[in-house]
């Protein structure tokens, strides 16, 4: 189908649905785009196919010379190919995809947007994050993709778990909110995607600061203030529970959704079935960093319904799968001290501090809560390799 | 001494009499019974220190039962100072800067037979300096403290608590800028561990533009609490936390509005020791274990009375 008939047919309701993302720039500041017999331009397939080549850091470099109106009309065009294609899969738009590695021009605008919009983390340093016009480029270009390409719901996946991770890695924790959600736009029941929304939110409830509890003497302001911070919190708490159900939902084997997902239950005051959660990770997982991780919360509500015993074999069985584990030394010392046994939870404690400086990575509980992991970038540099040609 | 460190075993959640005797074989600062229980008060006034109360202006009640105080000079008693310090990357530049400035000034207002220790926390603990006389030692290593990782406040005061062992006064300062974010204990775990020790726990907070609008009371030049004006204030839970388990242990929570009032506050708490009634009593037929509850007023004259809020007895 040529490409100016398929220009015609964009706004049909069918394709409209697929291609969600929003325009470059508004319609009205932007100048009519001369048709491309064959889309995109030179320039811009040059650009693209020096990135799909390995070339990241010069593409990148020379992307930051476009001007957006440049980039939108080869958009455009492309926009048009791909409907093109969709209506017709056998007619001579298909060549134009593939010359043009729509896969790796959204790798080459998202790298462009993390430069521009994600910084280097600093712990419990003020972060500035947003979402710029790469991102929006990326929405076009997956729209497209969607249209083309018949496994663009296995990359879109995991680019959008990455680029959740990613954004979430550098701190911003609203961008990768954000990012989890356009994906999920596109895919609804993606399992992992629907955990990683789940894990930024809870991220988010966990550092939405806690009022302290309600007494008589506040005044109204105080007791607004108070009333919204425990609504903004439980609220919270609950999206995360409900993301991770979600995501159970799609996959059962999910045993970190499991996990997440008992652990917000204990923070809503559900005891009981954030227990079972963990009981079934513990059946069921052979990851040794969610065993660790359920043997550490089941042993606290153990310990918080008053089981201490039960409490101690469970911080024990932590302490056996990651020796010299701070958090599991002191939650299994403090349970000692309870017990009666105060040479033994120093000793238990002692040990565990000896090690400081001698850990070869971050205690898994230390990171649960911050969710920091590298996986944002090293799936990304996978997508990328992938992307090679 | 003997028996204020068996207090502070007994007050450690207890033992059992075949582990207590054994241990009491190779330590023979072990005891395995509360025969006096020394309680360390602090009265004031609109913010003064009152310092001019005898034994006979108090009155204590240990579980209901009033109970036949004496007074006991504090410039008699080693003192053992567990400093808790927060290096985590929020304090990276002025605020460390003025963090070492105040830890140094602690130290100067030490007397020389007097101990100290340091624990430094992050996403981490770390126990920099064991119980020492030699201060120059705690200097040098707060001069190289280094920040970096997250807060784990209350898990480094849970070590700070129950590491140190000594049969001296047990003053712990716990300086943090920030919400603990990394902690595996919660306050209330904390605030029971606090009340079944026996040290002196002083929080010094420094109060971050976040908290603005959220304020606990805070203190002026001098280190007076300022007085809460009509209502009290929202305050955060982590904040608030810290306040109850300073309070349980019969300290304070200062709050610093800027690095530069940091050194207002540490000088503050080290004044504050020598204005402090160490009271002691025989707890003569209140050997049962359990919580004790204290309670501790002033029938005759005005001030306000900050002291551990009971002490808990161990079972054996």
């Amino acid at each position: 189908m040529p490409v100016l008939l398929a220009r015609f047919l964009v706004h049909s309701s069918v394709v409209a649905l697929l291609i969600a993302a929003p325009p470059l720039q508004p319609e009205a500041a932007a100048a009519p785009c001369p048709p491309a017999r064959v889309p995109p331009s030179p320039e811009y397939l040059d650009l693209v196919t020096r990135y799909a080549s390995g070339e990241h850091a010069v593409a990148l470099a020379d992307l930051e010379g476009w001007s957006d109106d440049r980039l939108r009309c080869d958009l455009e065009n492309l926009q048009a190919a791909a409907v093109a294609v969709r209506r017709c899969p056998r007619c001579e738009d298909k060549a134009v995809f593939e010359r043009f590695s729509i896969r790796a021009a959204i790798l080459l605008h998202a790298d462009r947007e993390i430069s521009e919009q994600f910084g280097s983390p600093v712990s419990e340093q003020l972060v500035s994050c947003g979402m710029g016009p790469q991102a929006q480029v990326v929405e076009r270009l997956a729209a497209m993709l969607m249209l083309v390409d018949p496994g663009a719901k296995v990359f879109l996946g995991r680019f959008y778990v990455a680029m959740t991770r990613r954004a979430h890695w550098s701190h911003c924790i609203r961008q990768a909110e954000q990012w989890a959600s356009i994906g999920l736009k596109r895919l609804p029941r993606d399992a992992t995607l629907l955990l990683t929304r789940g894990i930024v939110v809870e991220t988010t409830a966990f550092l939405t600061l806690a009022p302290a509890p309600r007494t008589a003497t506040l005044g109204p302001e105080s007791l607004r203030q108070f009333d919204a911070q425990t609504t903004t919190l439980s609220a919270l708490w609950d999206r995360a529970r409900s993301a991770f159900e979600e995501a159970l939902a799609a996959d059962p084997d999910l045993h970190e959704a499991r996990l997440r997902l008992g652990r917000v239950l204990f923070h809503l005051n559900r005891s009981k079935p954030g227990r079972a959660r963990f009981e079934e990770v513990l059946a069921r997982s052979d990851d040794p960093i969610l065993l660790y991780l359920a043997h550490l919360f089941l042993g606290r509500i153990h310990e918080e319904d008053g089981h201490l015993e039960e409490a101690e074999r469970e911080y024990k069985a932590a302490l056996a799968l990651r020796p010299f584990s701070e958090p599991a030394s002191v939650a299994l010392a403090h349970v000692r001290l309870l017990l009666g046994d105060p040479e033994g939870a120093r000793e238990v404690l002692v040990s565990a501090l000896e090690q400081f400086g001698r850990r070869s990575e971050i205690d898994p509980y230390k990171r649960y809560p911050m969710a920091h992991t590298s996986e944002g970038r090293t799936v990304l540099d996978q997508l990328r390799r992938e992307a090679l040609r | 001494m003997t028996r204020v460190f068996a207090l502070f075993f007994a007050l450690l959640g207890g033992v059992s009499v075949a582990r207590a005797q054994e241990t009491a074989q190779t330590r023979a600062v072990f005891g395995v019974r509360v025969d006096s229980v020394y309680v360390d008060a602090f009265v004031s006034q609109r913010g003064d220190p009152v310092v001019d109360l005898s034994a006979s202006d108090f009155e204590l009640k240990d579980n209901g039962v009033v109970q036949r105080l004496e007074i006991i000079a504090s410039e008699a008693l080693p003192l053992l100072s567990v400093l808790v310090f927060d290096s985590s990357g929020s304090l990276a530049g002025e605020r460390l800067l003025a963090l070492q400035a105040a830890g140094r000034a602690f130290l100067d207002g030490l007397r020389p037979q007097d101990e100290v220790s340091l624990f430094t926390f992050a996403g981490e603990t770390q126990w920099l300096v064991r119980p020492t006389t030699d201060k120059s030692a705690v200097a040098r290593a707060l001069e190289r403290l280094q920040t970096a990782g997250a807060t784990s406040v209350l898990d480094a005061l849970f070590a700070a608590l129950i590491l140190p062992q000594t049969q001296a006064r047990t003053l712990v300062v716990l300086f943090t800028d920030g919400e603990d974010n990394m902690s595996w204990l919660d306050w209330r775990q904390m605030q029971q561990v606090a009340e079944r020790s026996n040290a002196l726990i002083h929080v010094v907070g420094l109060r971050r533009a976040e908290d603005l609008g959220f304020a606990s009371p805070a203190m002026d030049a001098s280190g007076r609490m300022l007085p809460v004006v009509g209502t009290p204030p929202l305050e955060w839970l982590h904040t608030w936390g810290l306040r109850q388990i300073a309070e349980a242990s019969g300290g304070r929570y200062w709050e610093a509005e800027s690095p530069a009032r940091l050194k207002t506050a540490f000088a503050a708490i080290t004044e504050s020791m020598a204005q402090r009634y160490i009271l002691s009593y025989e707890a003569l037929g209140l050997k049962r274990p359990g919580w004790h509850e204290i309670e501790l007023r002033l029938p005759g004259r005005k001030g306000e009375v900050h002291a551990r809020r009971g002490y808990w007895v161990g079972d054996h």
